[in-house]
């Protein structure tokens, strides 16, 4: 006698479960990356203009000095060098004095440190001197100018 | 006689939630992020291997090899203006970075590119700006040293 099987079951609907795994993983990659850019970089700073300026192909060993201060530094259209900038290292506050010491650090941590200065374009330079200074203390070669295309 | 019923349908059972509208949300969430990451302008820099002159010409240097030509490009404010002393010559006013008229400007570029044609490769300028011109002024004048192909430019930082 021969007997009927279980028939094989049938469900009309896609299985979308890998879908929406490999989906999330990507929304969590994204969210992560603007996160860390959103760290790194500072939308209140007016980088200068400059036609020469290049993309950066190497983006390994490097440290964004976000300067800002354009708005306390500007009193009717006239620079005010006696107001600080602050500056911002990877989304912290940091003092212009322990700013020495930091990159000493990073620059131990990573003898190819690259430096990429991103400050106000409207700052006096008396604000930008130190961390030129700063960059030297650590033996940071390296120093690049953020900008924008003019 | 007993009443002959038709076989049931077959039917297909799909137990949970419906999925549909979520993946709707989520594939449209990830088109953003990957429309904002690709719009997203990566940001230009002016390169350099810089060296600073701690204390203007001659003293307490970086490591930095200085080579024997040492030239200076001076920037100082006067009446809320730069003006660009290059090499010695005559002070040149600067343009502002968004003033339509670039003249002046372009006049300080040439200036620079034709100095340097008369120089050897290994000469270092320094850029030493006063302590109130502005960072868009500093970085105007190192784009046109880069566009003059200066190999070595350094810039004056006096301390304190």
């Amino acid at each position: 006698m021969r007997r009927r099987g279980l028939e094989p079951m049938h469900d009309d609907h896609i299985n979308v479960t890998p879908l929406i795994d490999v989906v999330m993983c990507l929304i969590i990659f994204f969210m992560i990356c603007g996160n860390l850019a959103k760290d790194e970089g500072n939308d209140k700073v007016t980088v200068p203009t400059a036609s020469l300026g290049q993309e950066l192909n190497d983006q390994r060993d490097r440290l964004i000095i976000n300067v800002v201060g354009a708005a306390q530094a500007m009193k009717g259209g006239v620079i005010d060098p006696s107001v600080a900038p602050q500056i911002y290292v990877r989304g912290q506050e940091m003092a212009p004095s322990g700013l020495a010491g930091y990159l000493e650090k990073e620059k131990n941590n990573a003898p190819d440190l690259k430096v990429i200065l991103r400050a106000d374009r409207e700052l006096a330079y008396n604000w930008i001197a130190p961390i030129l200074i700063s960059c030297a203390q650590a033996n940071i070669k390296s120093v690049h100018f953020a900008t924008k295309d003019d | 006689m007993p009443a002959r019923y038709a076989p049931l349908r077959k039917m297909s059972a799909h137990v949970g939630p419906n999925m549909t509208p979520m993946v709707d949300i989520v594939l449209c969430i990830l088109i953003f992020f990957m429309l904002g990451a690709s719009i997203a302008v990566p940001e230009l820099v002016l390169t350099g291997k810089t060296a600073v002159d701690k204390a203007g010409l001659g003293s307490n240097t970086t490591d930095a090899k200085m080579p024997a030509v040492r030239m200076n490009i001076v920037l100082h404010r006067q009446n809320d203006r730069t003006f660009v002393t290059a090499f010695d010559d005559t002070p040149l006013p600067m343009d502002g970075a968004d003033s339509p008229d670039q003249s002046h400007n372009q006049v300080i570029a040439s200036t620079l590119m034709a100095k340097k044609s008369r120089l050897s490769d290994d000469v270092q300028v320094i850029i030493v700006p006063d302590k109130l011109v502005p960072y868009q002024d500093v970085i105007t004048i190192y784009n046109d040293c880069v566009r003059a192909k200066y190999q070595q430019v350094a810039f004056a930082a006096a301390q304190g």
